[in-house]
């Protein structure tokens, strides 16, 4: 899996803190499109749509050797192909092959969020084979040696000068700031691309087991092209991303582009069954589908994550994630970010690996609020953070931060006696004072405390606490506790 | 080797699963149709009601940019088509020409005459044209037959056929779809349950409108990949204002 650039998490968050045009960007996204997935789901004509349809995801995964085994016989028996590859090293290989047998010297994308989890451009790139992303938002991405930040919009790190500048260089032409410009420059330079390659190769948003087809989504164009101009048709598709039957496609399919978009249709909506047929003047020679498992079996196998391949990788958690709308989408080092990242990445690719992801989550809620399929992101995060506390051998986890457990563990101590508790307040109440500072906060704390005042103050212990407080009132009202207790509610009102 | 993998593939998957071999019956039932969806079946509409479809349909197509067209007769839509060709410019080459799909319908235009006026050549795109692929990619305008449309969405579907290859709406910059007024449908699970009927499914599209992108700071741009125009002519029988009567 393509992760981790050279940043940690918390520089890329930084980083993104202080982009200007992405935090722009952020606040426009979740403005619009977060809050509009949720209004459209309140607005829905049938307000159990999204429940019924997670139950059908839920029992097509229970089934989904069978599920797997009925699509590629359908597509086989068109005359497509169908590869089960289970790493990511298993399919790169198969794509590679293809494209020496068949001599391919560009290859044209279409987006595809597994491509870069198994990193099939690089490998193909060894070869010689040009790769070229066609997706606007990802060919300016490629261009800029930069990686996506979003699941639906790649670029949003980016503002139109940039992409003019960027533009100005690659494609030789004056620069521009304006969107339709730029846009009808990368249209005339991509063309080419599209018409010339030998080899088209998208993902897949969902395969089809009762009609054994695949659909593909998109609004500019280019997976119909990539589907329809080279000589070969290479899918790439998550093993979890198949529905049972047409109507079970139907209703996801509205869900993806409500959740994603805000449309009632994306503007294409491919069925692709196989090559091109007899009397077809175009169309690919020849169709490949590669089912990727790459660890989803194992996530497939754990009752408790197995919730996560209903994931029809929509981006509405993106959009109204307020972790994500802030520091943006590479600080999750990896294709998939946002609410959705801090689970599946871990899971895919090494929960300690990526232990700062799921740490970094508020557990606010939203993102199952808004998620089409109803997916419990939050209690996965805190799943994850459960393992890496304990430790979980059949994850191969080992616990996060010793140090940190074993506070915990003195802490759970210290909270069990009331007299441990209490020479803990006042000695920590001596200890705090000299950092307090004119607001009355801790600014500033030093070693191991330093992460805790980095980028927040800190209450301070307040001098009494509610116990010692009750014990002072009640000592000079006792015998009258009944009044005591009705003032003290009359106070909270 | 390839049988192999999949044999190793699946098994892992069986084993995640935990199934035992009694699971083939559930799968079934899965597969089976269901009736909580909210979709009756089509109805049968009458004129009146096909026209307040269409109604329905351009009130949706606005936004997508897509334009629709109403005409009475074949000569009207021959009329139309021509009309947007002498309007528009070639965005790529400099000569004019149409690819049309090898349809009835479409055949059924008096397109030559009027196009032969301006010099506008035309291609059919029929299976026994070698030249398809050179042809549509030099003509700035496809001209198709929808299979269906769908009023709630602004959509054409699109079943790729002999002679109806699926390039003619993707490549030219401008794409003109023509339809029946009698194939127009309501909502999407409509257009579906006309779709599974076809035998021999294969290869289909659902288009709504020109092709965009809103990847450059969010702002919408036609004309991404794909056509950066779209017409929707629709072939009535009797002219549209007689359904607000
Ligand atoms: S978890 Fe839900 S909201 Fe997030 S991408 Fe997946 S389907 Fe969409």
């Amino acid at each position: 899996m393509k992760t981790s650039g050279p940043l940690s998490y918390n520089e890329a968050a930084q980083e993104g803190l202080a982009n200007p045009c992405l935090q722009r960007s952020l606040r426009g996204l979740q403005a619009h499109y977060g809050k509009g997935a949720l209004a459209a789901w309140r607005s829905l004509p049938d307000q159990t749509m999204r429940s019924r349809i997670k139950a059908r995801r839920m029992q097509t995964l229970a089934h989904l050797d069978q599920a797997l085994e009925q699509l590629a016989n359908g597509i086989r028996a068109r005359g497509g192909q169908v590869f089960f590859a289970t790493t990511a090293a298993e399919a790169n290989e198969y794509v590679r092959d293809l494209a020496r047998k068949h001599n391919v010297r560009r290859v044209v994308k279409g987006k595809s969020m597994l491509s870069a989890e198994i990193g099939i451009d690089a490998a193909l790139a060894a070869d010689g084979v040009e790769v070229v992303e066609t997706d606007l938002g990802e060919y300016i991405v490629q261009q800029a040696g930069s990686a996506a930040s979003h699941i639906i919009a790649p670029c949003i790190h980016m503002d139109r000068q940039q992409i003019g500048h960027l533009f100005a260089e690659h494609l030789h032409i004056p620069y521009t700031d304006d969107p339709p410009t730029l846009t009808r420059a990368a249209r005339k330079a991509l063309r080419q691309h599209l018409l010339t390659a030998d080899m088209g190769l998208t993902g897949c948003n969902f395969g089809c087991a009762e009609t054994g087809q695949i659909t593909l989504v998109s609004n500019e164009g280019n997976i119909r092209m990539a589907t329809t101009m080279p000589r070969l048709h290479v899918a790439l598709m998550g093993m979890e991303r198949i529905v049972a039957t047409l109507d079970d496609q139907r209703e996801l399919l509205q869900l993806l582009t409500q959740g994603a978009a805000l449309q009632k249709l994306s503007t294409y909506v491919s069925f692709v069954g196989g090559p091109s047929r007899e009397g077809d003047p175009d169309g690919p020679d020849e169709f490949h589908l590669v089912i990727v498992d790459n660890g989803r079996s194992r996530i497939l196998a754990d009752p408790e994550f197995r919730e996560v391949l209903a994931c029809i990788r929509c981006g509405a958690c993106l959009n109204i994630c307020p972790v994500y709308g802030r520091i943006g989408g590479h600080a999750y080092g990896s294709p998939y970010s946002g609410p959705i990242g801090a689970v599946v990445t871990p899971l895919l690719a090494g929960i300690n690996r990526h232990a700062d992801l799921c740490k970094g989550e508020t557990l606010c809620g939203a993102c199952r609020e808004v998620c089409p399929v109803a997916n419990d992101l939050p209690r996965m995060l805190a799943a994850l953070r459960h393992k890496l506390a304990y430790g979980d051998p059949g994850w191969q986890v080992r616990p996060h931060n010793r140090f940190e457990a074993l506070c915990f563990k003195a802490w759970q101590r210290i909270v069990g006696s009331k007299v441990c508790y209490e020479i803990f307040l006042k000695l920590f109440r001596a200890l705090q004072r000299p950092f307090i500072g004119p607001q009355g906060m801790i600014g500033r704390l030093y070693g191991f405390g330093g992460g805790w005042t980095e980028g927040r103050d800190l209450q301070p212990l307040a001098s009494s606490s509610f116990r010692e407080r009750w014990r002072g009132v009640h000592s000079k009202k006792r015998g009258n506790c009944a009044g005591s207790a009705a003032e003290g509610q009359h106070d909270k009102g | 080797m390839i049988k192999d993998n999949q044999t190793l593939f699946l098994n892992r998957i069986r084993a995640a699963l935990g199934n035992g071999n009694d699971q083939q019956d559930a799968w079934q039932d899965l597969l089976a149709p269901t009736d909580n969806t909210a979709f009756q079946g089509i109805p049968n509409r009458g004129r009146e009601e096909q026209l307040l479809l269409l109604r329905q349909l351009m009130d949706n197509a606005g936004p997508l940019h897509l334009t629709v067209h109403v005409c009475a007769s074949c000569d009207e839509a021959a009329n139309c088509i021509a009309a947007i060709s002498r309007d528009s410019k070639p965005e790529f080459g400099s000569t004019k020409e149409i690819v049309i799909h090898d349809h009835p319908l479409l055949q059924a235009l008096p397109l030559e005459p009027l196009l032969a006026k301006d010099s506008i050549v035309i291609h059919t795109t029929s299976s026994n044209n070698p030249e398809v692929r050179r042809h549509t990619t030099n003509a700035y305008i496809g001209v198709t037959s929808a299979a269906w449309a769908i009023a709630e969405s602004a959509t054409i579907v699109q079943l790729t056929r002999p002679g109806q290859p699926r390039s003619t709406s993707l490549v030219p910059s401008i794409h003109i779809a023509v339809l029946e007024l009698a194939n127009m449908v309501a909502t999407l699970a409509e257009a579906y349950a006309l779709i599974s009927q076809e035998p021999d499914l294969d290869s289909l599209v659902l288009i709504s409108g020109p092709s965009k992108t809103a990847d450059i700071e969010g702002s919408m741009v036609q004309g991404a990949h794909g056509p950066r125009a779209m017409h929707l002519i629709v072939l009535i029988a009797e002219p549209v204002a007689d359904s607000r009567a």
